[in-house]
């Protein structure tokens, strides 16, 4: 039975430790993390008639998360970034890395619709119901939001142009 | 569409990555994350009962309750009756027909928000758009034009215009009420509830569900009718955001001949007379709250420019951890000059281009590297060490501190700002001892932190740029521990 809508601590109890994975996989920063889980849960506040907390906690926490990306990416590109930090290093690293820079340079809902099924393995139609899109129109969006980001990861794909659209 | 368009090929970079990102190892949450989520939830709970009451003018300064009142005289003059179900139809119109009324609101908070203390028992009158509402100790009446509160305990007498245009509030409410009208009107929104007993008989109950009337914030509206007059005799409206609360209107009485003088505006001999400001009507929308505040109630906002230097000082002297930018713009050119983070017994202070080093006072260790020669030296915090930790947390985490305590510095409220959705106050500074060096001030009106300082002493363009105010700072930026690629070089005791 889903809690009462009022009844936050419960919600903030049973739901955290999932939102916190959900946000710490997209941001790869544990404060930043942090960060998204506690404003997920402030927008929250504003939801109304929520039948499935669970599903919009984690839509939230994704919509955050992107944002905090997209905020992080500006500013390093406004920025000239410490020349003292330790490189991540690995292949794998700089992959995860450039797929979370390139969800940045999608539209919003796109990159939600990647983030929710790509990399939290909801099915389409689910995540069109959060997003507010039709299962149909979100698999047109994810198509193209793929093919976007194809393009941008090129870089990382040792046999460009042997997936095609 | 297939379902092989969702799914990338095997090999694929995307794909690749999508994998590397689902693959990262996730640590454990912070173990004070989901105590410093509820303590934001509740601050901004807080807010939300604050605004609200703020907003509610026609029982400003008086109770919860008030909301029922609003509501009660809202359905009472407002509306309109409709079909759906006959006899709450007939009802409301006979309701909105009544030349008087009189009634009692009780109203019950459950799991109120913290500093919501429990309402008193209100009495409301209502005669040809005059209205009086009594509690314990304040009596309200009002004309439509004007409002004055009588505090019988103090015997003080609050008078107030006004405004032409009902309140937000008072809007959407109507407008709720509307709905709840419009909900009888073939969408099936009103459910017969199970009787009650009101004055000894069994009264039929309708109740409509969903009633939104103000963003954020639905109700459930429950009547209970006298069937043979056709009237409401009880009226139970339930709010459920942003605090559970029920308040129940008793109606006692239609069409009476009320007492003129319980309308009076006249005030007393004895009391003293004060005038209120009833706040413009203001667009109802969710209240902001700053990102990082995690706990504390905020304060009423003072906006008297004399004390926004000492009021922010004192706040930022208040806050545990935070971030602090300073930048120089010149030209639209935006050069990063510093940035220093802070927690309890611990600094990190960036000069780009130059060093970062890291203070850990309660472990006595400090971390230096020099970011040209890339070398490292680790060493024990000094007295003079510490010294320069405090003077750089007072000086540059906090250079209102210092502005607040000059004689000199002129503060002038200019226009309100309000970057991404968050109001923030402006104020510009001057001061004789510089003149031709201005500065400007941002603050948050939510938590009363400053966001940014131009600070035109400190050099030209120079901005301090506050943010992740009391945020849970990453650990790593604390770290002592030399990072890969430095030299770590032995420190060697200053000459004498």
């Amino acid at each position: 039975m889903a809690p009462e809508p009022t009844d936050w601590p419960t919600l903030v109890r049973d739901h955290t430790p999932r939102l916190w994975a959900v946000a710490v996989r997209l941001v790869s920063h544990e404060a930043d993390a942090a960060d998204c889980v506690q404003h997920a849960f402030l927008d929250a506040l504003r939801l109304t008639g929520v039948r499935d907390w669970s599903a919009a906690l984690v839509r939230l926490t994704t919509a955050r998360s992107l944002d905090c990306l997209r905020k992080r990416y500006r500013q390093a590109k406004r920025f000239a970034p410490l020349d003292f930090d330790p490189p991540a290093a690995t292949p794998d690293g700089d992959l995860a890395d450039a797929l979370r820079h390139a969800l940045t340079t999608l539209d919003p809902v796109p990159a939600e619709l990647v983030a929710l099924v790509y990399l939290e393995g909801w099915a389409v139609a689910d995540a069109a119901t959060q997003v507010g899109v039709t299962a149909n129109h979100a698999g047109v969006l994810l198509h193209r939001a793929r093919a976007s980001l194809r393009g941008t990861l090129t870089a990382f794909d040792p046999t460009p142009g042997v997936h095609r659209e | 569409m297939s379902e092989f368009n969702h799914q990338p090929p095997p090999g694929d970079v995307f794909d690749r990555a999508a994998a590397a990102v689902r693959g990262q190892a996730i640590p454990a949450p912070p173990a004070d994350l989901a105590t410093a989520i509820s303590a934001a939830l509740s601050n901004r709970l807080q807010l939300a009962a604050a605004t609200a009451r703020r907003r509610r003018w026609i029982v400003r300064g008086m109770s919860i309750g008030g909301l029922a009142a609003c509501l009660a005289a809202a359905v009472t003059w407002g509306g309109k009756p409709a079909a759906a179900n006959e006899l709450l139809a007939e009802a409301l119109a006979n309701q909105q027909k009544a030349k008087s009324f009189r009634a009692v609101v009780k109203a019950k908070l459950a799991n109120p928000p913290a500093g919501m203390t429990p309402m008193p028992e209100q009495k409301l009158y209502g005669q040809g758009g005059k209205m009086r509402i009594e509690t314990s100790d304040t009596v309200s009446v009002s004309d439509g034009k004007r409002l004055v509160m009588f505090d019988t305990k103090a015997k003080v007498a609050r008078t107030a215009d006004l405004p032409a245009e009902p309140s937000d509030m008072a809007k959407g409410v109507m407008a709720g009420v509307q709905k709840v009208i419009d909900a009888q009107d073939g969408k099936g929104a009103v459910q017969p509830v199970p009787a009650v007993a009101i004055g000894g008989v069994e009264r039929p109950g309708f109740r409509v569900v969903g009633v939104s009337f103000a963003p954020g914030q639905t109700a459930e509206v429950t009547y209970y009718l006298d069937e043979q007059r056709k009237l409401p005799l009880r009226y139970e409206f339930v709010l459920d955001k942003p605090f559970k609360m029920t308040a129940t209107t008793d109606y006692l009485a239609f069409d009476e001949e009320l007492d003129p003088e319980l309308f009076s505006l006249n005030i007393p001999a004895g009391y003293k007379r004060e005038e209120l400001k009833i706040p413009a009507a203001a667009p109802m929308k969710e209240p902001t709250a700053a990102p990082e505040q995690l706990a504390g109630s905020p304060k009423p906002e003072k906006t008297h420019p004399v004390n926004v230097l000492v009021e922010a000082a004192d706040k930022v002297k208040e806050v545990k951890s935070g971030r602090v930018v300073r930048s120089v713009e010149t030209g639209g050119k935006v050069a990063l000059v510093e940035v220093i983070h802070f927690r309890p017994g611990q600094i990190r202070d960036e000069l780009f281009g130059k060093s970062v080093t890291v203070f850990d006072l309660a472990a006595g260790r400090s971390l230096k590297l020099d970011t040209v020669a890339r070398t490292a030296t680790v060493a024990d915090v000094t007295a003079a060490d510490r010294e320069g930790a405090r003077k750089e947390r007072e000086v540059l985490v906090n250079p209102l501190a210092f502005l607040a305590t000059k004689p000199t510095v002129r503060v002038v409220r200019v226009a309100d700002e309000a970057p991404g959705g968050v109001t923030v106050r402006v104020f510009d500074l001057s001061d004789t001892d510089f003149p031709g060096k201005p500065g400007r001030l941002w603050i948050d009106s939510v938590t009363g932190l400053p966001t940014r300082l131009r600070d035109e002493q400190m050099g030209p363009g120079v901005f301090f740029t506050f943010d992740r105010w009391d945020a849970t700072l990453d650990d790593a930026l604390f770290n002592l521990d030399p990072p890969a690629g430095y030299t770590l070089v032995e420190d060697k005791p200053a000459k004498k």
